[in-house]
Protein backbone atom coordinates (compact mmCIF):
# COMPACT_ATOMS: atom_id res chain seq x y z
CA UNK A 1 0.00 0.00 0.00
CA UNK A 2 2.18 3.13 -1.17
CA UNK A 3 0.68 6.54 -0.95
CA UNK A 4 0.90 7.02 -4.45
CA UNK A 5 -2.24 4.07 -4.63
CA UNK A 6 -5.59 5.81 -5.26
CA UNK A 7 -7.91 6.12 -2.54
CA UNK A 8 -11.00 5.77 -0.97
CA UNK A 9 -12.53 8.46 1.35
CA UNK A 10 -14.92 7.38 4.04
CA UNK A 11 -17.05 10.86 5.42
CA UNK A 12 -18.82 8.85 8.29
CA UNK A 13 -18.96 10.28 12.01
CA UNK A 14 -19.90 7.43 13.41
CA UNK A 15 -16.40 6.43 14.96
CA UNK A 16 -17.37 2.76 15.28
CA UNK A 17 -18.23 2.17 11.88
CA UNK A 18 -15.80 4.49 10.40
CA UNK A 19 -13.04 1.82 11.67
CA UNK A 20 -15.00 -1.02 10.93
CA UNK A 21 -15.43 0.44 7.31
CA UNK A 22 -11.78 1.05 7.05
CA UNK A 23 -10.40 -2.00 8.07
CA UNK A 24 -12.93 -3.75 6.09
CA UNK A 25 -11.70 -1.72 2.85
CA UNK A 26 -7.75 -1.86 3.87
CA UNK A 27 -8.71 -5.85 4.52
CA UNK A 28 -9.62 -5.37 0.55
CA UNK A 29 -6.48 -3.46 -0.24
CA UNK A 30 -7.66 -0.13 -0.57
CA UNK A 31 -6.52 2.90 0.95
CA UNK A 32 -8.94 5.03 3.20
CA UNK A 33 -8.78 8.62 4.16
CA UNK A 34 -11.62 9.45 6.41
CA UNK A 35 -13.49 12.15 7.69
CA UNK A 36 -16.37 12.78 10.03
CA UNK A 37 -17.78 15.75 8.80
CA UNK A 38 -18.84 17.20 5.56
CA UNK A 39 -16.56 20.06 6.03
CA UNK A 40 -13.54 17.62 6.02
CA UNK A 41 -15.01 15.65 3.75
CA UNK A 42 -14.94 18.53 1.05
CA UNK A 43 -11.19 18.97 1.71
CA UNK A 44 -9.96 15.83 1.18
CA UNK A 45 -11.74 15.66 -1.86
CA UNK A 46 -9.90 19.53 -3.14
CA UNK A 47 -6.68 17.97 -1.47
CA UNK A 48 -6.14 14.33 -2.10
CA UNK A 49 -8.86 13.69 -4.79
CA UNK A 50 -9.90 10.22 -4.37
CA UNK A 51 -11.62 8.49 -7.07
CA UNK A 52 -14.50 6.98 -4.61
CA UNK A 53 -16.05 8.81 -1.40
CA UNK A 54 -18.28 6.53 0.53
CA UNK A 55 -21.00 9.23 1.93
CA UNK A 56 -23.13 9.37 5.09
CA UNK A 57 -25.89 11.41 4.56
CA UNK A 58 -26.43 12.12 8.20
CA UNK A 59 -23.61 14.28 9.28
CA UNK A 60 -23.17 16.92 12.19
CA UNK A 61 -22.68 20.20 10.06
CA UNK A 62 -25.20 19.47 7.87
CA UNK A 63 -26.73 16.84 5.37
CA UNK A 64 -24.17 14.77 3.21
CA UNK A 65 -26.17 15.64 0.35
CA UNK A 66 -25.24 19.03 0.22
CA UNK A 67 -21.24 17.30 -0.55
CA UNK A 68 -22.89 15.58 -3.03
CA UNK A 69 -23.76 18.22 -4.61
CA UNK A 70 -20.51 19.70 -4.64
CA UNK A 71 -18.64 16.99 -6.25
CA UNK A 72 -21.74 16.69 -8.78
CA UNK A 73 -20.99 19.74 -10.04
CA UNK A 74 -16.66 19.45 -9.79
CA UNK A 75 -17.39 16.94 -12.49
CA UNK A 76 -14.29 15.91 -11.83
CA UNK A 77 -15.42 11.84 -12.65
CA UNK A 78 -15.24 11.07 -8.85
CA UNK A 79 -17.62 8.45 -7.73
CA UNK A 80 -19.76 8.62 -4.94
CA UNK A 81 -21.47 5.76 -2.69
CA UNK A 82 -23.71 7.34 -0.47
CA UNK A 83 -24.79 4.74 2.64
CA UNK A 84 -27.69 5.91 4.58
CA UNK A 85 -29.72 4.89 7.61
CA UNK A 86 -33.07 6.62 6.17
CA UNK A 87 -34.94 3.95 4.03
CA UNK A 88 -36.14 6.57 1.98
CA UNK A 89 -35.99 6.34 -1.92
CA UNK A 90 -37.19 9.96 -2.48
CA UNK A 91 -34.16 12.02 -1.30
CA UNK A 92 -32.49 10.04 -4.15
CA UNK A 93 -31.71 13.08 -6.00
CA UNK A 94 -32.21 12.60 -9.98
CA UNK A 95 -29.94 12.85 -12.82
CA UNK A 96 -26.69 12.13 -10.38
CA UNK A 97 -26.27 8.83 -12.11
CA UNK A 98 -22.80 9.35 -13.76
CA UNK A 99 -21.41 9.98 -10.22
CA UNK A 100 -23.69 7.61 -8.07
CA UNK A 101 -22.08 4.38 -7.80
CA UNK A 102 -24.59 3.47 -5.30
CA UNK A 103 -27.48 4.46 -3.10
CA UNK A 104 -27.02 1.87 0.26
CA UNK A 105 -29.36 1.85 3.17
CA UNK A 106 -27.40 0.49 6.27
CA UNK A 107 -26.70 -1.85 7.79
CA UNK A 108 -24.77 -2.25 4.36
CA UNK A 109 -24.02 -5.57 3.46
CA UNK A 110 -20.69 -6.03 2.87
CA UNK A 111 -20.45 -7.67 -0.14
CA UNK A 112 -22.50 -5.40 -1.75
CA UNK A 113 -20.81 -2.54 -0.87
CA UNK A 114 -16.98 -4.81 -2.17
CA UNK A 115 -19.02 -5.56 -5.26
CA UNK A 116 -19.71 -1.38 -6.24
CA UNK A 117 -16.56 -0.77 -4.93
CA UNK A 118 -14.33 -3.24 -7.00
CA UNK A 119 -16.72 -2.15 -9.81
CA UNK A 120 -15.68 1.69 -9.33
CA UNK A 121 -11.64 1.38 -8.84
CA UNK A 122 -11.06 -1.34 -11.40
CA UNK A 123 -11.89 -4.63 -8.90
CA UNK A 124 -8.57 -7.14 -9.24
CA UNK A 125 -6.43 -4.71 -11.01
CA UNK A 126 -6.10 -2.79 -7.86
CA UNK A 127 -3.16 -3.99 -5.88
CA UNK A 128 -4.17 -5.60 -2.95
CA UNK A 129 -2.01 -6.60 0.35
CA UNK A 130 -1.96 -10.39 -0.45
CA UNK A 131 -0.91 -10.99 3.41
CA UNK A 132 -4.18 -9.18 4.46
CA UNK A 133 -5.76 -11.55 2.69
CA UNK A 134 -4.44 -14.75 4.54
CA UNK B 1 -56.00 18.76 6.28
CA UNK B 2 -57.28 21.46 3.24
CA UNK B 3 -59.61 19.23 2.16
CA UNK B 4 -60.91 18.54 6.05
CA UNK B 5 -61.48 22.42 6.06
CA UNK B 6 -63.20 22.68 2.78
CA UNK B 7 -65.40 20.38 3.58
CA UNK B 8 -66.24 22.31 7.08
CA UNK B 9 -67.14 25.62 4.75
CA UNK B 10 -69.56 23.87 2.69
CA UNK B 11 -71.48 22.29 5.56
CA UNK B 12 -71.72 25.90 6.77
CA UNK B 13 -72.69 26.94 3.70
CA UNK B 14 -75.13 24.10 2.99
CA UNK B 15 -76.76 23.35 6.35
CA UNK B 16 -78.69 26.75 6.74
CA UNK B 17 -79.90 26.86 2.82
CA UNK B 18 -81.16 23.22 3.53
CA UNK B 19 -82.35 24.48 7.12
CA UNK B 20 -84.27 27.01 5.60
CA UNK B 21 -85.78 25.19 2.42
CA UNK B 22 -87.02 22.36 4.78
CA UNK B 23 -88.90 24.93 7.31
CA UNK B 24 -90.47 26.33 4.32
CA UNK B 25 -91.57 23.04 2.88
CA UNK B 26 -93.20 22.02 6.50
CA UNK B 27 -94.65 25.58 6.87
CA UNK B 28 -96.53 25.50 3.81
CA UNK B 29 -98.82 22.42 3.90
CA UNK B 30 -99.90 24.01 7.40
CA UNK B 31 -100.64 27.58 5.43
CA UNK B 32 -102.62 25.45 2.99
CA UNK B 33 -103.95 24.07 6.02
CA UNK B 34 -105.22 27.42 7.09
CA UNK B 35 -106.37 28.16 3.71
CA UNK B 36 -108.43 25.22 3.25
CA UNK B 37 -111.53 24.71 4.68
CA UNK B 38 -113.64 21.73 3.74
CA UNK B 39 -117.20 22.32 3.29
CA UNK B 40 -120.49 20.27 4.38
CA UNK B 41 -123.96 20.15 3.59
CA UNK B 42 -126.51 19.10 6.55
CA UNK B 43 -128.93 16.41 4.80
CA UNK B 44 -131.73 17.39 6.59
CA UNK B 45 -132.00 21.17 5.51
CA UNK B 46 -133.89 20.58 2.64
CA UNK B 47 -136.60 23.46 3.02
CA UNK B 48 -137.57 26.36 0.74
CA UNK B 49 -135.64 28.86 3.17
CA UNK B 50 -132.35 26.91 3.01
CA UNK B 51 -130.48 30.06 1.68
CA UNK B 52 -131.19 31.62 5.47
CA UNK B 53 -129.69 28.29 7.38
CA UNK B 54 -127.69 27.17 4.67
CA UNK B 55 -124.12 26.08 6.80
CA UNK B 56 -122.02 25.84 4.18
CA UNK B 57 -118.52 25.92 4.62
CA UNK B 58 -116.70 27.02 0.80
CA UNK B 59 -113.21 26.45 0.16
CA UNK B 60 -111.56 29.69 0.54
CA UNK B 61 -109.26 28.50 -2.67
CA UNK B 62 -112.33 27.89 -4.46
CA UNK B 63 -114.52 31.02 -3.48
CA UNK B 64 -113.79 34.68 -3.19
CA UNK B 65 -115.96 34.85 0.48
CA UNK B 66 -116.09 33.39 3.64
CA UNK B 67 -118.60 31.09 4.06
CA UNK B 68 -119.95 33.61 6.46
CA UNK B 69 -119.36 36.54 3.69
CA UNK B 70 -121.66 33.82 0.99
CA UNK B 71 -124.15 33.68 3.65
CA UNK B 72 -124.70 37.28 3.90
CA UNK B 73 -124.65 37.37 0.01
CA UNK B 74 -127.30 34.81 -0.04
CA UNK B 75 -129.11 36.98 2.03
CA UNK B 76 -128.47 40.11 -0.38
CA UNK B 77 -127.13 42.16 2.53
CA UNK B 78 -123.63 43.09 0.61
CA UNK B 79 -125.19 42.95 -2.64
CA UNK B 80 -123.08 45.97 -3.29
CA UNK B 81 -124.87 47.82 -6.27
CA UNK B 82 -127.18 45.29 -6.47
CA UNK B 83 -126.16 43.31 -9.48
CA UNK B 84 -124.20 40.06 -10.25
CA UNK B 85 -122.28 38.80 -12.59
CA UNK B 86 -121.79 34.96 -11.38
CA UNK B 87 -123.62 32.60 -9.96
CA UNK B 88 -122.98 29.25 -8.22
CA UNK B 89 -125.07 26.41 -7.85
CA UNK B 90 -124.56 24.63 -5.19
CA UNK B 91 -125.17 20.38 -5.31
CA UNK B 92 -125.56 17.27 -3.33
CA UNK B 93 -123.43 14.43 -5.16
CA UNK B 94 -126.26 12.15 -6.84
CA UNK B 95 -123.95 9.04 -5.24
CA UNK B 96 -122.62 10.40 -2.36
CA UNK B 97 -125.35 12.79 -0.11
CA UNK B 98 -122.61 14.15 2.10
CA UNK B 99 -120.54 15.19 -0.57
CA UNK B 100 -121.68 18.96 -2.18
CA UNK B 101 -120.18 19.85 -5.19
CA UNK B 102 -120.65 23.66 -6.41
CA UNK B 103 -120.85 24.48 -10.01
CA UNK B 104 -120.89 28.12 -11.42
CA UNK B 105 -120.99 30.12 -14.45
CA UNK B 106 -120.67 33.47 -15.51
CA UNK B 107 -123.47 35.31 -17.11
CA UNK B 108 -121.69 37.03 -19.92
CA UNK B 109 -121.96 40.10 -18.30
CA UNK B 110 -126.06 39.93 -18.61
CA UNK B 111 -127.57 41.67 -15.38
CA UNK B 112 -129.02 38.85 -13.52
CA UNK B 113 -131.89 39.42 -11.02
CA UNK B 114 -131.17 38.82 -7.67
CA UNK B 115 -133.33 35.76 -7.21
CA UNK B 116 -135.48 35.34 -3.86
CA UNK B 117 -136.92 32.41 -3.92
CA UNK B 118 -136.07 28.50 -5.50
CA UNK B 119 -138.61 29.99 -8.20
CA UNK B 120 -136.43 32.36 -9.22
CA UNK B 121 -133.60 30.33 -9.18
CA UNK B 122 -135.31 27.91 -11.58
CA UNK B 123 -136.36 30.35 -13.85
CA UNK B 124 -133.26 31.36 -14.01
CA UNK B 125 -132.03 28.16 -14.95
CA UNK B 126 -134.34 28.01 -16.93
CA UNK B 127 -133.42 30.54 -18.94
CA UNK B 128 -130.57 29.28 -20.29
CA UNK B 129 -130.70 25.87 -19.55
CA UNK B 130 -128.48 24.61 -22.21
CA UNK B 131 -125.55 26.93 -20.97
CA UNK B 132 -126.17 24.88 -17.89
CA UNK B 133 -126.86 21.74 -19.35
CA UNK B 134 -124.12 21.63 -21.66
CA UNK B 135 -121.71 21.44 -18.22
CA UNK B 136 -123.29 19.78 -16.39
CA UNK B 137 -124.64 15.99 -16.63
CA UNK B 138 -127.45 15.58 -13.71
CA UNK B 139 -130.59 16.81 -13.23
CA UNK B 140 -130.45 20.65 -12.65
CA UNK B 141 -133.26 21.32 -9.91
CA UNK B 142 -132.95 17.80 -7.67
CA UNK B 143 -130.73 17.97 -4.82
CA UNK B 144 -130.83 21.81 -5.32
CA UNK B 145 -129.39 23.31 -1.86
CA UNK B 146 -128.29 26.53 -2.41
CA UNK B 147 -127.30 29.24 -5.00
CA UNK B 148 -124.38 31.35 -4.10
CA UNK B 149 -124.15 34.21 -6.50
CA UNK B 150 -120.57 36.07 -6.44
CA UNK B 151 -120.58 40.24 -6.73
CA UNK B 152 -117.57 40.74 -9.21
CA UNK B 153 -118.04 44.63 -8.70
CA UNK B 154 -115.35 46.87 -8.06
CA UNK B 155 -116.54 47.77 -4.64
CA UNK B 156 -117.13 44.11 -3.92
CA UNK B 157 -113.63 43.03 -5.10
CA UNK B 158 -112.12 45.34 -2.80
CA UNK B 159 -114.38 44.99 0.08
CA UNK B 160 -112.83 41.09 -0.86
CA UNK B 161 -109.55 41.73 -0.49
CA UNK B 162 -109.90 44.14 2.23
CA UNK B 163 -112.18 41.21 4.37
CA UNK B 164 -110.72 37.88 3.08
CA UNK B 165 -107.54 37.72 1.04
CA UNK B 166 -105.31 40.52 3.02
CA UNK B 167 -106.09 38.81 6.14
CA UNK B 168 -105.23 35.68 4.35
CA UNK B 169 -102.24 36.93 2.88
CA UNK B 170 -100.70 37.86 5.81
CA UNK B 171 -101.36 35.05 7.96
CA UNK B 172 -99.91 33.25 5.28
CA UNK B 173 -96.78 34.92 5.24
CA UNK B 174 -96.40 35.54 8.76
CA UNK B 175 -97.19 31.75 9.71
CA UNK B 176 -94.26 30.62 6.87
CA UNK B 177 -91.54 33.48 8.24
CA UNK B 178 -92.37 32.47 11.30
CA UNK B 179 -92.00 28.68 10.97
CA UNK B 180 -88.82 29.47 8.99
CA UNK B 181 -87.51 31.45 12.19
CA UNK B 182 -88.39 28.60 14.87
CA UNK B 183 -87.26 25.98 12.50
CA UNK B 184 -83.92 27.54 11.68
CA UNK B 185 -82.89 28.67 14.81
CA UNK B 186 -83.67 25.16 16.10
CA UNK B 187 -81.84 23.92 13.08
CA UNK B 188 -78.82 26.31 13.50
CA UNK B 189 -78.66 25.43 17.33
CA UNK B 190 -78.90 21.65 17.23
CA UNK B 191 -76.68 22.29 13.99
CA UNK B 192 -74.11 24.30 16.72
CA UNK B 193 -74.00 21.71 18.89
CA UNK B 194 -72.90 18.85 16.57
CA UNK B 195 -70.21 20.94 15.30
CA UNK B 196 -68.60 21.53 18.42
CA UNK B 197 -68.94 18.16 19.38
CA UNK B 198 -67.64 17.33 15.69
CA UNK B 199 -64.71 19.73 16.71
CA UNK B 200 -63.92 18.83 20.23
CA UNK B 201 -63.83 15.13 18.66
CA UNK B 202 -61.68 16.51 15.74
CA UNK B 203 -59.38 18.00 18.29
CA UNK B 204 -58.65 15.29 20.50
CA UNK B 205 -58.12 12.91 17.48
CA UNK B 206 -55.00 15.47 16.55
CA UNK B 207 -54.12 15.13 20.28
CA UNK B 208 -53.86 11.73 19.96
CA UNK B 209 -52.16 11.62 16.77
CA UNK B 210 -49.70 14.07 17.88
CA UNK B 211 -48.98 11.73 20.97
CA UNK B 212 -48.65 8.99 18.55
CA UNK B 213 -46.26 10.97 16.27
CA UNK B 214 -44.24 11.91 19.31
CA UNK B 215 -43.92 7.99 19.43
CA UNK B 216 -43.91 7.44 16.36
CA UNK B 217 -40.52 9.77 15.92
CA UNK B 218 -38.66 7.94 19.14
CA UNK B 219 -39.40 4.68 17.38
CA UNK B 220 -37.84 6.18 14.00
CA UNK B 221 -35.16 7.77 15.85
CA UNK B 222 -34.37 4.30 17.58
CA UNK B 223 -34.28 2.95 14.07
CA UNK B 224 -32.42 4.92 12.45
CA UNK B 225 -29.67 5.16 15.44
CA UNK B 226 -29.56 0.99 15.52
CA UNK B 227 -28.21 1.00 11.83
CA UNK B 228 -24.62 2.03 12.33
CA UNK B 229 -23.69 -0.50 15.21
CA UNK B 230 -25.71 -3.08 13.08
CA UNK B 231 -23.73 -2.61 9.92
CA UNK B 232 -20.97 -2.29 12.11
CA UNK B 233 -21.78 -5.53 13.02
CA UNK B 234 -21.86 -7.02 10.00
CA UNK B 235 -18.54 -5.56 8.75
CA UNK B 236 -16.77 -7.18 11.90
CA UNK B 237 -18.76 -10.73 11.22
CA UNK B 238 -17.31 -10.36 7.49
CA UNK B 239 -14.02 -9.63 9.35
CA UNK B 240 -14.35 -12.69 11.44
CA UNK B 241 -15.24 -15.40 8.33
CA UNK B 242 -12.23 -13.91 6.58
CA UNK B 243 -9.87 -14.00 9.09
CA UNK B 244 -10.70 -17.04 11.43
CA UNK B 245 -7.47 -18.07 11.82
CA UNK B 246 -6.01 -14.90 13.25
CA UNK B 247 -6.72 -15.08 16.86
CA UNK B 248 -5.89 -11.61 17.01
CA UNK B 249 -8.15 -10.39 14.59
CA UNK B 250 -10.83 -12.58 15.77
CA UNK B 251 -10.54 -11.42 19.21
CA UNK B 252 -10.75 -7.69 18.35
CA UNK B 253 -13.64 -8.60 16.35
CA UNK B 254 -15.79 -9.92 19.14
CA UNK B 255 -14.78 -7.25 21.48
CA UNK B 256 -16.46 -5.09 18.75
CA UNK B 257 -19.19 -7.26 17.97
CA UNK B 258 -19.37 -7.04 22.42
CA UNK B 259 -19.15 -2.74 21.98
CA UNK B 260 -22.01 -2.80 19.53
CA UNK B 261 -24.32 -5.36 20.88
CA UNK B 262 -24.10 -3.52 23.86
CA UNK B 263 -25.02 0.51 22.25
CA UNK B 264 -27.85 -1.61 20.32
CA UNK B 265 -28.72 -2.52 24.52
CA UNK B 266 -28.74 0.84 25.51
CA UNK B 267 -30.41 2.36 22.31
CA UNK B 268 -33.54 -0.18 23.26
CA UNK B 269 -33.09 0.47 26.63
CA UNK B 270 -33.45 4.30 25.83
CA UNK B 271 -36.29 4.20 23.80
CA UNK B 272 -38.03 2.01 26.06
CA UNK B 273 -37.69 4.55 28.86
CA UNK B 274 -38.31 7.33 26.51
CA UNK B 275 -41.64 5.74 26.06
CA UNK B 276 -42.35 5.12 29.91
CA UNK B 277 -41.82 8.22 30.88
CA UNK B 278 -44.62 9.54 29.29
CA UNK B 279 -47.16 7.68 31.22
CA UNK B 280 -45.20 6.38 34.26
CA UNK B 281 -44.72 8.50 37.23
CA UNK B 282 -43.06 7.44 40.73
CA UNK B 283 -45.22 8.52 43.86
CA UNK B 284 -44.54 6.98 47.52
CA UNK B 285 -47.37 3.91 47.55
CA UNK B 286 -48.17 2.46 51.14
CA UNK B 287 -48.52 -1.57 50.61
CA UNK B 288 -51.70 -2.26 52.74
CA UNK B 289 -53.23 0.80 51.43
CA UNK B 290 -52.61 -0.69 47.90
CA UNK B 291 -53.65 -3.92 48.84
CA UNK B 292 -57.10 -2.68 50.43
CA UNK B 293 -57.68 -0.82 47.64
CA UNK B 294 -56.80 -4.00 45.21
CA UNK B 295 -59.55 -6.12 47.47
CA UNK B 296 -62.09 -3.47 46.74
CA UNK B 297 -61.51 -3.41 43.05
CA UNK B 298 -61.73 -7.54 43.08
CA UNK B 299 -63.82 -7.96 45.41
CA UNK B 300 -66.62 -9.12 43.16
CA UNK B 301 -64.40 -11.28 41.35
CA UNK B 302 -63.50 -12.82 44.16
CA UNK B 303 -66.98 -13.33 45.74
CA UNK B 304 -67.85 -15.26 42.47
CA UNK B 305 -64.92 -17.77 42.12
CA UNK B 306 -65.63 -18.02 45.85
CA UNK B 307 -61.55 -17.22 46.73
CA UNK B 308 -60.74 -15.94 49.76
CA UNK B 309 -58.41 -13.28 49.93
CA UNK B 310 -56.01 -12.99 53.20
CA UNK B 311 -53.92 -9.95 54.19
CA UNK B 312 -50.80 -10.37 56.78
CA UNK B 313 -48.51 -7.54 57.61
CA UNK B 314 -44.95 -9.01 58.26
CA UNK B 315 -43.54 -5.17 58.51
CA UNK B 316 -46.16 -2.19 59.20
CA UNK B 317 -46.15 0.75 57.18
CA UNK B 318 -44.02 -0.32 54.03
CA UNK B 319 -44.08 2.87 51.51
CA UNK B 320 -42.43 2.06 48.43
CA UNK B 321 -41.80 3.85 44.92
CA UNK B 322 -43.36 3.47 42.50
CA UNK B 323 -46.47 4.48 39.86
CA UNK B 324 -49.67 3.52 41.71
CA UNK B 325 -51.75 2.77 38.52
CA UNK B 326 -49.15 0.50 37.46
CA UNK B 327 -48.50 -1.58 40.66
CA UNK B 328 -52.34 -2.14 40.96
CA UNK B 329 -52.34 -3.26 37.46
CA UNK B 330 -49.87 -5.96 38.37
CA UNK B 331 -51.34 -7.13 41.47
CA UNK B 332 -54.80 -7.59 39.34
CA UNK B 333 -52.62 -9.43 36.98
CA UNK B 334 -50.82 -11.82 39.85
CA UNK B 335 -54.14 -12.87 41.63
CA UNK B 336 -56.30 -13.27 38.35
CA UNK B 337 -53.43 -15.83 37.30
CA UNK B 338 -53.58 -17.03 41.30
CA UNK B 339 -57.46 -17.51 40.70
CA UNK B 340 -57.55 -18.74 37.21
CA UNK B 341 -54.90 -21.13 38.76
CA UNK B 342 -56.76 -23.17 41.58
CA UNK B 343 -60.20 -22.49 40.00
CA UNK B 344 -63.36 -22.20 41.91
CA UNK B 345 -62.81 -21.80 45.62
CA UNK B 346 -58.95 -21.54 47.66
CA UNK B 347 -56.97 -19.09 49.46
CA UNK B 348 -54.81 -16.01 48.08
CA UNK B 349 -52.72 -15.07 51.13
CA UNK B 350 -50.90 -11.64 50.60
CA UNK B 351 -47.99 -10.77 52.46
CA UNK B 352 -46.63 -7.30 53.17
CA UNK B 353 -43.30 -7.12 54.37
CA UNK B 354 -39.71 -5.12 54.77
CA UNK B 355 -36.30 -6.27 53.24
CA UNK B 356 -33.32 -4.65 52.71
CA UNK B 357 -34.00 -1.17 51.03
CA UNK B 358 -37.07 -2.78 49.57
CA UNK B 359 -40.53 -3.10 49.99
CA UNK B 360 -42.43 -6.98 49.11
CA UNK B 361 -45.79 -8.02 48.82
CA UNK B 362 -46.56 -11.82 48.39
CA UNK B 363 -49.25 -13.37 46.83
CA UNK B 364 -49.13 -17.22 47.57
CA UNK B 365 -51.72 -19.34 46.42
CA UNK B 366 -53.37 -22.65 46.90
CA UNK B 367 -53.43 -24.16 43.22
CA UNK B 368 -51.48 -26.70 41.80
CA UNK B 369 -48.05 -24.96 41.80
CA UNK B 370 -45.85 -24.26 38.87
CA UNK B 371 -43.67 -27.14 37.23
CA UNK B 372 -39.94 -26.69 38.05
CA UNK B 373 -39.14 -26.44 34.15
CA UNK B 374 -41.83 -23.63 33.69
CA UNK B 375 -40.71 -20.90 36.56
CA UNK B 376 -37.67 -20.53 34.53
CA UNK B 377 -38.72 -19.06 31.77
CA UNK B 378 -42.05 -17.81 33.36
CA UNK B 379 -41.73 -14.56 33.17
CA UNK B 380 -40.32 -14.26 29.76
CA UNK B 381 -43.51 -13.35 27.19
CA UNK B 382 -45.21 -15.71 25.44
CA UNK B 383 -44.66 -18.11 28.17
CA UNK B 384 -47.82 -19.92 29.45
CA UNK B 385 -49.04 -23.21 30.80
CA UNK B 386 -53.17 -21.66 30.53
CA UNK B 387 -54.90 -22.31 27.77
CA UNK B 388 -55.67 -18.85 27.17
CA UNK B 389 -54.14 -16.04 27.47
CA UNK B 390 -51.08 -14.74 25.86
CA UNK B 391 -48.83 -15.54 28.44
CA UNK B 392 -47.60 -11.80 28.58
CA UNK B 393 -48.85 -10.87 31.63
CA UNK B 394 -46.31 -11.77 33.92
CA UNK B 395 -43.65 -10.35 31.71
CA UNK B 396 -45.33 -7.00 32.27
CA UNK B 397 -45.05 -7.53 36.17
CA UNK B 398 -41.58 -7.98 35.44
CA UNK B 399 -41.04 -5.49 33.22
CA UNK B 400 -42.93 -2.98 35.74
CA UNK B 401 -40.53 -4.19 38.90
CA UNK B 402 -37.68 -3.98 36.86
CA UNK B 403 -38.86 -0.37 35.82
CA UNK B 404 -38.92 0.62 38.87
CA UNK B 405 -35.60 -1.06 40.06
CA UNK B 406 -37.23 -3.37 41.71
CA UNK B 407 -37.74 -7.55 41.24
CA UNK B 408 -40.12 -10.15 40.87
CA UNK B 409 -39.58 -13.98 41.83
CA UNK B 410 -41.85 -16.99 42.36
CA UNK B 411 -41.34 -19.96 44.15
CA UNK B 412 -43.66 -23.19 43.79
CA UNK B 413 -43.48 -26.63 45.57
CA UNK B 414 -45.85 -28.65 42.80
CA UNK B 415 -49.37 -29.55 44.35
CA UNK B 416 -48.94 -27.24 47.03
CA UNK B 417 -49.13 -23.98 45.15
CA UNK B 418 -47.39 -20.90 44.40
CA UNK B 419 -45.76 -17.52 45.61
CA UNK B 420 -45.66 -14.53 43.28
CA UNK B 421 -43.26 -12.03 45.70
CA UNK B 422 -42.87 -8.52 44.33
CA UNK B 423 -39.69 -6.72 44.93
CA UNK B 424 -39.84 -2.53 45.40
CA UNK B 425 -37.41 -0.21 46.32
CA UNK B 426 -38.78 1.77 49.63
CA UNK B 427 -38.86 5.36 49.75
CA UNK B 428 -36.27 7.51 50.89
CA UNK B 429 -33.88 4.55 49.70
CA UNK B 430 -31.20 6.11 47.04
CA UNK B 431 -33.06 8.99 46.30
CA UNK B 432 -35.63 10.89 48.72
CA UNK B 433 -38.35 11.09 46.59
CA UNK B 434 -41.20 13.77 47.69
CA UNK B 435 -44.62 14.09 46.82
CA UNK B 436 -44.16 15.70 43.67
CA UNK B 437 -43.82 13.05 40.76
CA UNK B 438 -40.51 12.35 39.64
CA UNK B 439 -40.43 10.51 35.68
CA UNK B 440 -39.05 7.51 35.57
CA UNK B 441 -36.54 8.58 32.45
CA UNK B 442 -34.14 10.29 35.09
CA UNK B 443 -33.99 7.85 37.73
CA UNK B 444 -33.37 5.01 35.12
CA UNK B 445 -30.76 7.02 32.94
CA UNK B 446 -29.20 7.95 36.38
CA UNK B 447 -28.61 4.16 36.91
CA UNK B 448 -27.84 3.04 33.42
CA UNK B 449 -25.15 5.89 33.83
CA UNK B 450 -23.33 4.46 36.90
CA UNK B 451 -23.81 0.69 35.48
CA UNK B 452 -22.42 1.55 31.76
CA UNK B 453 -19.54 3.71 33.12
CA UNK B 454 -17.87 0.45 34.03
CA UNK B 455 -18.15 -1.38 30.87
CA UNK B 456 -16.49 1.37 28.59
CA UNK B 457 -17.62 0.58 24.59
CA UNK B 458 -13.63 -0.66 23.33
Amino acid sequence: MTETMEAILLVEDDLSLRECLCQFLSDHGYRTITAETARQGWELVREQRPVLCLLDLNLPDGSGLGLLRKIVAEKSGMRVVVMTAFDVKHLRPAGMERVLAGWMTKPVNPMDLLAVVEDVMGGEARPKGSGVRG
Amino acid sequence: MAGGLRSISMRRWVAPVVLVALAALLTMPWSFWVMTASYEVNESEKSEALAERLRIQLSSTWWWESPQQVLNLMRGELMGDGTVQAVAFLYVHPNEPSKADAYGFVTRNDQVPYPRSMNDISRLINADPNSYRKWYSWPVTKDLRGVVYMDLSRPALRRHFRTTYWPLLQKVVTLTAVGILVISAVGMFVYNLWGREAMQRERAEMEQQGMLAERGLAAAVLAHEIRNPLAALRFQLHSLRRNANDAERVAGAADTIDAELLRIQRLLQEYLVHEKAQTMQVEPVELLDATRRLQTVMSELLQESGTRMIVETAASHVVVACDPHGLRQVLMNLVLNAQQAMGRGGTITVTIGREEGVGTIALADTGPGIPAEMRDRLFKPFATSKKEGSGIGLALVKRFADNFGGGVSVESVEGQGATFTLRLPLVGVGEAITGKALTVSQDAAANRQETDAGIAPR
